[in-house]
């Protein structure tokens, strides 16, 4: 065989492996999803197993604890909106629509995004390297042996806490984003507080709301669920923690993209 | 279960990760009241035969029979019921790192215990335990508070908390000073007395085998299959083959012997 031929072959072959190995993730997605919707049913019933404090102590890390962080991205975020439409809406003696620019940006957008990619590198990565680090100490094994499933007692926290907590923490980051392109246009464009927040409640409407809490919703599962996915998924040494952890966060930020995506390709589609 | 049946049967039990064997052949009974230990070199798989044991992992093939269910043909009930009747202590003892000693010992019993049971008496029953255990003083420590000895006792006091009928114990002393392993061997032949529960140990510890051990299987990691039955003591007297008559006597085996085990 020729030497280029087998290189052929060998690269088919590494193809193959790599489109397999991405199957096989793909169908370890689709079961641990499988699991936590099962898992959702079981807590409408009444019958799932899971620590209530430990989900307390989850709902108030994943809320309650990422304020300061939301808060300190939102402001600058919404400054910096506020800051580059000024730049150039000033040239056209446009200034005063800044205002319109920082609260439709914010809220349909920016807001849902920016919270969510704090998220997946706080909350997402926090929930990988637990449950990895369960993994590890055979904590999860012993979950198995007590008959308790992983998922009831692990995940389903979690993702519940994420997703309920990431519309309301989006809310909170619309607010503190409007606040920051408020500061700049206040301190920069001599736009009176008024002229500013009036422009913004024309500028708004139901449809920003409700697109910005329904992306945020989807976003809280997802990096909530990559967290868990890749905590579950981790090998038992330390070195598998900080992979896990990796792995989440990018899959998180990658995912909350790609979401986004698909939701401006929709509310495009629908006019909305 | 009458009082001659086995209390666990494992029958032809072929191991493997994927298409790597691990063990095969692999049969032996484990009777009530007796401690049965799995011993062998590292590597050979004993603590993958554990977790067949326990549930963590389905064999390739063969049997694990608990009284007249096997466990693996068994439905998901059934399976719950026999694993209700398991107490497992892990290697690294496994403790929820969040809860203190007294709420890992409690977790059993809120998540399988009696319903009734109020959580004033759940908590009195794990001071109990961790009397038991020594670790009285410690209840209300987390497990980054203390030793990894005490952890071993405490994961020791958790599995006991359902008052198992089979107990599972990987490699209960590794890791402790030669008193704390004395005193954990101890505990382990009062638990069978008090208990009657079977046990089954996972170590390599010499002192410990020969201090505890009723009956026992010694796994070997190149033919891939058990090499030895019996009591360790009369393995120690008895057993000819070079590998496991080395081991026991804590010697270098002869160089054809030791090729490809660790």
């Amino acid at each position: 065989m020729s030497h280029a031929r087998r290189e052929r072959i060998l690269a088919l072959a590494a193809l193959g492996r790599g489109v397999l190995a991405r199957l096989a993730v793909l169908r370890e997605v689709s079961t641990l999803l499988g699991e936590v919707i099962l898992a959702i049913g079981r807590l409408l019933r009444g019958k799932a197993r899971f620590d209530r404090a430990d989900a307390w102590a989850v709902v108030q890390a994943s809320g309650a604890g990422a304020l300061g962080v939301v808060s300190l991205v939102n402001l600058l975020v919404g400054a910096i909106l506020a800051f580059v439409g000024a730049v150039q809406l000033l040239k056209f003696g446009a200034g005063q629509f800044v205002a319109d620019l920082v609260s439709i940006a914010t809220v349909r957008e920016m807001a849902a995004v920016i919270t969510a990619v704090v998220l997946s590198g706080r909350t997402g990565a926090a929930f990988a390297a637990r449950i990895a680090t369960m993994q590890g100490n055979e904590e999860v094994d012993a979950l198995k042996t007590l008959g308790v499933s992983p998922v009831e007692f692990l995940v389903l926290p979690r993702v519940l806490a994420l997703t309920l907590m990431t519309p309301l923490l989006y809310a909170y980051a619309c607010a503190v984003g409007l606040l920051g392109g408020w500061a700049v246009s206040a301190g920069m464009l001599d736009l009176s507080s008024h002229l500013y927040w009036s422009r913004s409640a024309d500028a708004l409407a139901g449809t920003h709301f409700v697109l910005g809490a329904g992306k945020s919703l989807a976003f809280g599962f997802l990096v909530a669920f990559a967290g868990c996915f890749h905590g579950l998924r981790a090998g038992r040494n330390a070195a598998a923690v900080g992979e896990a952890t990796t792995r989440a966060v990018v899959s998180g930020i990658v995912g909350v993209i790609v979401i986004d995506a698909v939701f401006a390709l929709c509310a495009y589609a629908l006019d909305v | 279960m009458s009082a001659n049946t086995p209390a666990i049967v494992v029958h032809g039990l072929r191991m493997a990760y994927g298409s790597k064997l691990i063990q095969e052949e692999v049969s032996f009974e484990v009777a009530k009241g007796s401690v049965f230990i799995i011993m062998g070199g590292s590597g050979c798989g004993k603590s993958t035969l554990l977790k067949h044991l326990i549930g963590l992992m389905p064999p390739a093939a063969g049997q694990v029979l608990y009284g007249d269910h096997d466990y693996w043909l068994a439905d998901e009930a059934a399976r719950d019921a026999i694993r209700r009747r398991f107490g497992v202590l892990f290697q690294g003892a496994a403790l929820f790192s969040t809860m203190t000693l007294a709420e890992n010992v409690m977790l059993p019993m809120k998540l399988n215990g009696d319903r009734r049971q109020s959580a004033a008496e759940q908590r009195e029953r794990a001071e109990t335990l961790l009397e038991l255990v020594g670790l009285s003083a410690a209840a209300d420590l987390l497990p980054n508070e203390i030793s990894g000895g005490m952890k071993k006792r405490a994961g020791l006091a958790r599995a006991l908390a359902l008052e198992p009928e089979y107990l599972f114990l990987d490699e209960p002393s590794a890791g402790l000073d030669p008193i704390s392993s004395r005193k954990l061997d101890e505990l382990i032949l009062d638990l069978r007395e008090r208990t009657g529960a079977a046990v089954v140990v996972v170590t390599h510890e010499l002192p410990s085998l020969f201090a505890i051990g009723d009956d026992g299987i010694f796994l070997d990691a190149v033919s891939k299959r058990p090499i030895a039955r019996g009591a360790p003591k009369q393995l120690l007297e008895s057993c000819d083959h070079p590998f496991v008559h080395a081991f026991l006597r804590r010697e270098v085996p002869p160089e054809d012997v030791e090729d490809g085990r660790e």
